[in-house]
C-alpha cells in the first residue's frame, strides 16, 4: 500500500479536502462556490460544448458501421438479459437524486420563469429543463465513458483505469504515463468528492423525511443529521469489511422498485389524467428541442438567468461528470457482449424515458398545486428544498407509508452507492485490481464518510453542488483525452 | 480595457490551448503500432 503513489497522493488530497472542511467548514464552501463561478462564466461553453459533442458523438456511433463492433470478443454474447441489464441501468446513474429532485427541480425552475413569461408556460419551461438536466446529455456524459472503458476492458484486454485508454493508443510515452497518471488522480478525485455529496443529500433527504414522519418543526437542531449520518456510515462500513456484493445489489434492486412503486402509486391516487398529460407533453418538447439546446449558454440574458444557468444546467452537468469514471466502472461491467449500438440505445435512451416519466409525474404534481390549488408549494421550495417531496407527498393518501418509502429508499441508494464507490475507488488506486484489499475498501470508505461529513457541515444544498463541481472540473479535459483515444482505436477497427 | 476582463481571457486561452492539444491528438499524435 505505502509503496503506490497514487493510492497516497489520491488519500493525501481527498483526505486533505475532508480535513480542510472540518476545520474551516465555511472558508471551503466560498473558496469553492467563487472558483466554481469564475470557471463556470469562463468555461460555460466549453462544458456545454463537450457534452453536446459527446452526444452527437454517442448517436453518430449507434447510425454508423461501428455500432456492429461488440463490447467484447465477436462471438461474446451479453453477460445479462436486456431486461435486468436495463434495470439495472436504471438503479446505477440517478439514485437519490431522483427522490430529492422530483418535484423540487420542476417547481425551482418554475420560480425564476415565471418572472419572464405566464405560469402555464413558465411550468412548461420548467418541466423542459428538468428533463434536459436528468435526460440524453446526462447519459451521454455516462455512456461515453462507460463506452470506453468497456471497450478497452473487454476488447483490448486493458486494465479497468481511466489511464489505460490514453496509454494504450497513444503508447508508453512520458507524456501518456504523466497525463494518464493525473487522469486516474481526477478520477478519484472527482467521485470521492461527487459521492461524499451524494451522501450529505441523502442525509438532508432523510432528514426531512423524519421530520415531517414524526412533526419535528425548524427548531429540531443539528443532531438529527449526524444521527443520520452516522446511522449511514455504520451500514455502509459493515458490508465492506466482508463481501456483500450480492447483497448490495439486491438493496439497489429494492430501493429502485420502492422508487417505481411510489410513482406508480402516485400516479393511481393522485390526479391521473394531468400527470399523464405532463409527462407525454414533456416527452414530445424535450425530443423536439433537446438537440439545439445542448448548445444554449443564456449568453444575452440579465446576471439571475445567467446565476440560473451556472448553478443548475453547468452544476448539473460537472456532477454528472464527477459521477462518470464511477458509473462508467459499473455500466461497463453489465455491459460486456453488447454491441456499440446496443449499448448506446440502452444507456442513453431508457434512462432518459424513465426519467422524462419520473419528472412529469412529480413535476406536474407540484404544478397540479401551484397552479390548481392555494397550495403553498412554491414557499415550501424557497425555504426548505429538502421537504419538498414529503410536502407534496402530504397531499395525497397514505402519506406515512410513502414518506418511509421515500425514507428507506434514499437511505438503501446512499448505502449502495458508497459500498461500490468504495470498491471502485479501491481499484482505481490500486491500478485496476478487480479485487482491492479490504482494508483499502475501508480506507476509502471512511474517506467518502469524512467528505460527506463535511459536505453535511456546510449545512445547504447549494455549497454541496459548488464541493462537487470543483472536484469534477478536471475530468471536463479527461473525457475528452478518452474520446480521442477511443476514436482512433475504433477507425482502425475492420468494419463491414 | 472596458471589454477585456483579464481572468476571463486568461482562463480561456488554457482552454483554447486544450483544444490544440486535441487536435493534435486526433491528427497527428503517434499511436501505439503495436495496437
Amino acid at each position: 500500500m505505502f509503496r503506490n503513489p497514487l493510492l497516497l497522493v489520491a488519500l493525501a488530497v481527498t483526505g486533505g479536502i475532508a480535513a480542510w472542511g472540518v476545520i474551516d467548514n465555511t472558508g471551503l464552501a466560498a473558496l469553492s462556490a467563487t472558483t466554481v463561478a469564475t470557471l463556470f462564466a469562463s468555461r460555460g461553453w466549453f462544458i456545454m460544448l463537450t457534452v453536446s459533442l459527446l452526444l452527437l458523438v454517442a448517436i453518430w456511433l449507434a447510425l454508423s458501421p461501428y455500432g456492429r463492433i461488440k463490447l467484447g470478443r465477436d462471438d461474446e454474447e451479453p453477460e445479462f438479459d436486456t431486461i435486468s441489464w436495463l434495470t439495472m441501468l436504471f438503479a446505477a446513474g440517478m439514485g437519490v437524486g431522483l427522490l430529492y429532485y422530483g418535484a423540487a427541480e420542476p417547481v425551482s425552475h418554475f420560480i425564476l420563469i415565471d418572472e419572464y413569461v405566464s405560469g402555464p408556460e413558465a411550468a412548461e419551461r420548467a418541466r423542459f429543463m428538468t428533463n434536459f438536466h436528468w435526460g440524453l446529455h446526462a447519459w451521454a456524459i455516462y455512456g461515453m465513458t462507460a463506452l470506453v472503458i468497456a471497450y478497452f476492458g473487454f476488447r483490448k484486454g486493458c486494465a479497468n483505469l481511466i489511464s489505460a485508454p490514453i496509454q494504450r493508443v497513444f503508447g508508453q510515452r512520458a507524456w501518456t504515463l504523466v497525463v494518464g497518471w493525473l487522469a486516474d488522480l481526477s478520477a478519484i478525485v472527482a467521485i470521492a468528492i461527487g459521492v461524499g455529496g451524494s451522501i450529505a443529500m441523502g442525509v438532508f433527504q432523510v432528514e426531512g423525511g423524519v421530520a415531517s414522519l414524526f412533526g419535528l418543526g425548524p427548531e429540531r437542531g443539528g443532531w438529527l443529521p449526524l444521527a443520520i449520518f452516522a446511522l449511514m456510515c455504520v451500514a455502509f462500513v459493515l458490508p465492506l469489511l466482508v463481501d456483500l456484493s450480492k447483497g448490495m445489489a439486491l438493496l439497489s434492486n429494492i430501493a429502485m422498485a420502492l422508487a417505481v412503486a411510489l410513482m406508480l402509486f402516485v400516479v393511481i391516487v393522485g390526479p391521473t389524467s394531468y400527470m399523464m398529460s405532463g409527462v407525454v407533453g414533456g416527452i414530445g418538447q424535450y425530443f423536439w428541442n433537446v438537440l439545439p439546446h445542448g448548445f444554449a449558454t443564456f449568453t444575452f440574458f440579465d446576471e439571475n438567468v445567467e446565476g440560473w444557468f451556472q448553478s443548475w444546467t453547468l452544476n448539473y452537468m460537472a456532477w454528472w461528470l464527477a459521477w462518470g469514471p464511477f458509473v462508467g466502472v459499473f455500466v461497463a461491467r453489465i455491459s460486456r457482449g453488447r454491441t456499440i449500438r446496443e449499448f448506446v440505445v440502452g444507456v442513453m435512451v431508457v434512462p432518459t424515458l424513465f426519467s422524462m416519466i419520473w419528472f412529469g409525474v412529480f413535476g406536474s404534481l407540484g404544478f397540479y398545486g401551484i397552479l390548481r390549488t392555494e397550495l403553498p408549494i412554491l414557499e415550501v421550495v424557497e425555504t426548505n428544498i429538502n421537504e419538498t417531496i414529503f410536502f407534496v407527498l402530504d397531499q395525497l393518501p397514505l402519506s406515512f407509508l410513502t414518506t418511509l418509502v421515500v425514507v428507506i429508499a434514499a437511505f438503501l441508494f446512499i448505502v449502495t452507492s458508497v459500498v461500490s464507490a468504495a470498491f471502485v475507488l479501491g481499484m482505481f488506486s490500486t491500478g485496476g485490481d478487480p479485487d482491492p484489499a479490504v482494508k483499502i475498501k475501508v480506507i476509502w470508505g471512511i474517506l467518502l464518510a469524512a467528505l460527506g461529513l463535511v459536505m453535511l457541515l456546510s449545512g445547504s444544498i447549494d455549497a454541496v453542488r459548488s464541493i462537487i463541481s470543483l472536484g469534477a472540473m478536471p475530468f471536463v479535459l479527461v473525457i475528452h483525452l478518452l474520446v480521442a483515444a477511443f476514436l482512433r482505436a475504433l477507425v482502425k477497427e475492420p468494419v463491414r | 480595457m472596458t471589454f477585456t476582463p483579464l481572468v476571463d481571457t486568461f482562463l480561456n486561452l488554457g482552454t483554447f490551448a486544450f483544444i490544440g492539444v486535441l487536435i493534435w491528438l486526433y491528427t497527428k499524435a503517434p499511436t501505439d503500432p503495436d495496437d
